[in-house]
């Protein structure tokens, strides 16, 4: 067996975003779609979200979610109220994988003291946005996946052009670093 | 992860390797039999062996030399050829060449009398033998005669044997229509012997061969044939064997827990056939579903773990693969160091066998490449490409190791500065890649060139043939964010890049990308003065959130239509939508969005001279987001621009100076801060930390590209020493305008018409002419200002072009005299 996932320095067809959130009450069910297909929209995305993605079969869903959050380039956790057990544990996952995470909170909804406990914990390590309805969740997952992209190229370029400084001995890079 | 190689596997790892080149020596003589007394003697009998016959090499022999003296007969032979086979199997490859070349000698002696089957024997262990330290060549001739003098002497299980070994030589060839002719032939010879065993080996290999090609059915079907055979036969080695395999159906099918539980059992039965071979196998397919579960930890321990059998049994072809596993593990881990070590390796293993050359010379150009060590990895990475493309079909070479190779090809002259120089070199393999890969290579290549300043116009193309390259659904995305990289999305580049965005989004039906590609191309446009059109793609934009409700977007327009209003002087425009966008941040509940349209309105007001509501929308934004450096450094900013126009110049100087402490990430924002806070030190008359800002705003300048602001910001500096009556320092400051537009001309020189139009050096030169005019005109000696740049610029200049550059602000004067001065916000 190669060991095919391991690409040095090479890019997978498409990112694979993780769709996370509560599931058992619906809240979110049609957001859900909405939110893949915009995510799907930009052709350089795929969406994991269960309802679609996971294969029917004798095996425990917790173990496919956690699996399908820690193989994914990004996470978006949708939260109201609340964290359930699997979501926070589906952002871990994912965190720890070092895939970029996404906390988009439904505005018209407050969220419970663990949860918020959760957010003040974890901001320095996601980005944090609300939405109202499933259209501004679309324009607000474009927006942070355009964002991050972008960033990430830059991380990138400055890094190089850091080694590039050093290495011609011009002057000191100042604020690049 | 461990950090560090252990001194055991190093040692390991090295011993494997100097095993290798002897194994290569012994390998001649046991194909061609020789004076192995004499090669022992001299160099090789001290060489201590493994248990389980523990040692040296020279007592080994010995024990072979008693053997062959059992009588010099054919079965002599025999036991000899099963002797070393039983030597190779535990990995004393050494001694198993030695025994190989002792019968050889023999067989040589016997000549007529030498039994075929016995022959063929030792063909096949030599074979083997061979293979163990993938020798291709030397094997494939062994195993070939081995098959005429079996099927000469009718030994057709030997033939089933031999055949089968034929078919493995293929397989590692990547033959694998000729490796299923021979497992075929095989079949046929096992089935003619009643040999069962064989049988089960041979239906074990097409389900390899199968699995190979991708035909998951046929191998599963297979396998179940297989696997009624081996249930009868109790053979532990042929158990793994139907373990390990169906691991790899499971792992295809992407059942990954099943898949560990398979190769678990395929461990033990391995374990249990005392077959070395197989073990590192199975070892080596446990990592990789470590791998593919998620566990690097885990994967690394096995790697490890898999890396230290192989070396410590001599068994090569699994210790060249799993070096490079072990390489690509770290560069995960993010060890460069021990990347390298473990590249380095894999190269010496290759170079040693000749075998997966090409594979690790790209592995260890990405490893230089990961340790910053491009001039070595150019020369590595050209290694690891076609000689020439001339005749070469996309089919013949894989792919997906050309694309990366050629990635790091360009990311090593984006290390050394020669971006400039990859295209040529790259463009070449091109039409044998893939699409996306030439366009994600043409991307990287012109973001290079863009960056580092060397032929932007050059960088353009390249970009516009790259979006080209891709399908049409990606269009937008790529030119979204390949725009978003290039100068801020501001320049000409970004803006031909959104122009495509935002066809391409629309014929795609991509509303959610138009809506970005608007607004994107919007800021574009503004940046270049088409602010009518900015304002025309913005409330296009603005209505169609409107008519949805949407207000993410509905604020992001009101936001950047509030900028673009400030900028063309539209006061209550911008005031209304700066509004808006404060209003719709508050609803939404984003306090990091609402704090950026506090900062707005607060500088929308103070343009307006508002400054008391300014400053309490400014306070306002730094308490809605405290943790948001950006947006405090943005706040304070602007306090200190309120202050510096209220005349309160040391509060000013302190909250310019809080507003660089609190965040330099953004250049653009850096430089304004500067900018501001030497027109406030110039205000105050501070000239030792004048200086010491201004030469870091040049600093600064030289190292990225920061549009027209300096051309705007410097002069203001310049404007306040002269109504100090310091018109020496004034001429100073100006002289510095002019030689970073003569700096920025020099870079730009044979670009674009548009940049050359533009260039900053026209820029800066006006700016001057028109704060001299304005000295003139209030009767300050600007005489004065003109004489001390011209010695300033003298001090850099030679005596041409300073020449060239006096010529240029005489006729900017002569143009700029009875105009107004620049707009402060230009």
């Amino acid at each position: 067996v190669a060991l095919r996932d391991e690409l040095l320095f090479g890019r997978p067809d498409r990112l694979k975003v993780f769709v996370s959130s509560e599931m058992r009450s619906g809240l979110f069910d049609d957001e859900r779609v909405a939110a893949a297909a915009a995510i799907e929209q930009t052709g350089f995305h795929f969406a994991w979200y269960w309802e679609r993605d996971a294969n029917a079969g004798p095996y425990s869903s917790e173990a496919v979610c956690l699996g399908h959050a820690r193989t994914s380039d990004c996470l978006i956790l949708l939260l109201a109220t609340d964290l359930t057990p699997i979501t926070r544990m589906e952002y871990q996952e994912a965190k720890e994988a070092g895939a970029a995470c996404f906390l988009l909170v439904h505005s018209g909804t407050e969220l419970s003291p663990e949860a918020a406990d959760f957010l003040k914990r974890e901001m320095p390590h996601l980005t944090y946005k609300k939405f109202g309805s499933a259209t501004e969740l679309q324009s607000v997952i474009v927006q942070s996946l355009l964002y991050h992209a972008v960033q990430t190229a830059r991380r990138h370029q400055l890094q190089r052009r850091a080694v590039m400084s050093s290495s011609s001995g011009s002057v000191g890079t100042g604020g690049l670093t | 992860v461990s950090r560090e190689q252990s001194p055991d596997l190093e040692r390991q790892v090295e011993r494997a390797l100097e095993n290798t080149r002897l194994t290569e020596r012994l390998l001649e003589l046991a194909a061609t039999g020789g004076s192995v007394a004499e090669l022992v003697d001299s160099e090789l009998g001290e060489i201590p062996l493994n248990e389980p016959l523990g040692g040296t090499l020279k007592d080994a022999i010995e024990h072979a030399r008693a053997a062959a003296k059992a009588g010099d007969s054919g079965e002599s032979v025999s036991a000899l050829a099963a002797l070393a086979e039983r030597a190779s199997a535990v990995g004393l490859l050494e001694v198993a060449a030695v025994i190989c070349a002792e019968a050889r000698n023999l067989a040589t002696e016997l000549g007529l009398n030498a039994d075929a089957s016995d022959l063929a024997n030792l063909e096949n262990v030599t074979g083997l033998l061979a293979l163990h330290v993938e020798h291709l060549a030397a094997a494939e001739r062994a195993f070939s005669a081995g098959a005429v003098l079996a099927r000469d002497s009718g030994a057709v299980d030997l033939l089933g044997a031999t055949l089968l070994n034929l078919c493995n030589v293929r397989l590692i060839q990547q033959q694998r229509d000729e490796a299923r002719r021979f497992a075929l032939e095989s079949l046929a010879a096992y089935r003619e012997a009643e040999d069962r065993e064989g049988q089960a080996k041979l239906l074990l290999t097409l389900v390899s061969i199968a699995l190979d090609q991708g035909d998951l059915a046929g191998a599963e079907g297979t396998l179940e044939d297989a696997a009624s055979l081996i249930s009868k036969l109790r053979n532990p080695g042929l158990t793994a064997s139907r373990h390990a395999l169906l691991g790899q159906c499971l792992v295809t099918r992407e059942n990954l827990s099943e898949a560990e539980r398979e190769f678990q059992k395929a461990l033990a039965a391995a374990r249990r056939s005392g077959d070395l071979l197989k073990e590192a196998s199975v070892l080596q397919s446990l990592a990789a579903v470590a791998h593919d579960r998620g566990f690097p930890t885990l994967a690394h321990r096995r790697l490890i773990s898999a890396t230290n059998f192989a070396a410590s049994h001599n068994l090569i072809g699994h210790l060249r693969v799993l070096l490079g596993s072990l390489a690509r593990a770290e560069h995960h881990a993010g060890n460069a160091v021990a990347t390298l070590r473990y590249a380095n390796q894999a190269l010496e293993l290759s170079q040693a066998t000749g075998l997966g050359l090409v594979e690790a010379k790209a592995l260890l150009g990405a490893a230089l490449v990961d340790n910053d060590r491009p001039e070595e990895a150019l020369e590595v990475l050209r290694g690891a490409l076609p000689p020439s493309v001339d005749g070469v079909q996309a089919s013949e070479i894989p792919m997906e190791e050309l694309g990366r190779t050629l990635h790091n090809f360009v990311v090593a002259h984006r290390q050394m500065g020669t971006i400039d120089e990859a295209e040529p070199e790259v463009r070449n393999f091109l039409r044998l890649l893939p699409q996306r890969f030439q366009a994600e290579l043409l991307e990287l290549i012109a973001i290079g060139l863009h960056s580092a300043g060397l032929n932007p116009e050059r960088a353009t193309e390249l970009l516009v043939e790259s979006v080209g390259l891709r399908p049409a659904g990606e269009r937008a995305w790529a030119c979204l964010v390949s725009a978003a990289q290039l100068d801020g999305g501001k320049g000409a580049t970004a803006q031909r890049l959104l122009e495509i965005a935002l066809a391409s989004a629309n014929a795609e039906g991509q509303e959610y990308l138009v809506v970005q590609a608007r607004n994107d191309l919007a800021l574009a446009v503004a940046a270049t003065g088409a602010t009518d059109r900015a304002i025309s793609l913005l409330e296009t934009n603005a209505a169609a959130a409107e008519s949805i409700n949407d207000r993410i977007s509905l604020q992001l327009a009101s936001h950047n239509l509030a900028e673009t209003y400030r900028r063309v002087g539209r006061a209550e425009d911008a005031e209304r939508e700066a509004r808006q966008s404060v209003d719709l941040a508050q609803q939404l509940g984003d306090s990091h969005a609402l704090a950026g349209a506090y900062v707005q309105l607060g500088l929308v007001l103070s343009d307006a001279a508002q400054f008391e509501e300014a400053r309490l929308s400014l306070e306002a934004a730094q308490e809605t987001a405290p943790e948001g450096k950006s947006v405090v450094a943005m706040a304070l900013s602007g306090l200190a621009g309120i202050a510096l126009g209220e005349g309160r110049l040391d509060d000013a100087v302190k909250l310019y100076r809080r507003s660089l402490s609190s965040d330099r990430d953004d250049a653009v924002h850096t430089l304004e801060r500067l900018l501001g806070l030497c027109e406030a030190l110039a205000a105050v008359g501070n000239r030792r930390s004048f200086n010491v800002c201004l030469q870091q705003v040049v600093d600064l300048a030289q190292k990225e590209p920061l549009g027209e602001r300096l051309y705007f910001g410097l002069p203001r500096s310049a404007r306040r020493w002269a109504d100090q009556g310091r018109l020496r320092i004034a001429g100073e400051v100006l002289a510095v305008v002019a030689l970073m537009g003569a700096l920025d001309w020099s870079k730009n020189e044979g670009a674009t018409e548009e940049v050359d139009g533009e260039s900053h050096l026209v820029l800066g030169m006006v700016a001057i002419a028109q704060e001299l005019d304005r000295q003139a005109s209030r009767g300050m000696k600007s005489e004065t200002t003109r004489r001390a740049i011209e010695s300033e610029l003298a001090r850099h200049l030679d005596t041409e072009t300073l020449a060239l550059l006096m010529d240029l602000l005489e006729t900017a004067v002569a143009a700029a005299t009875g105009s107004e001065e620049p707009d402060a916000d230009g």
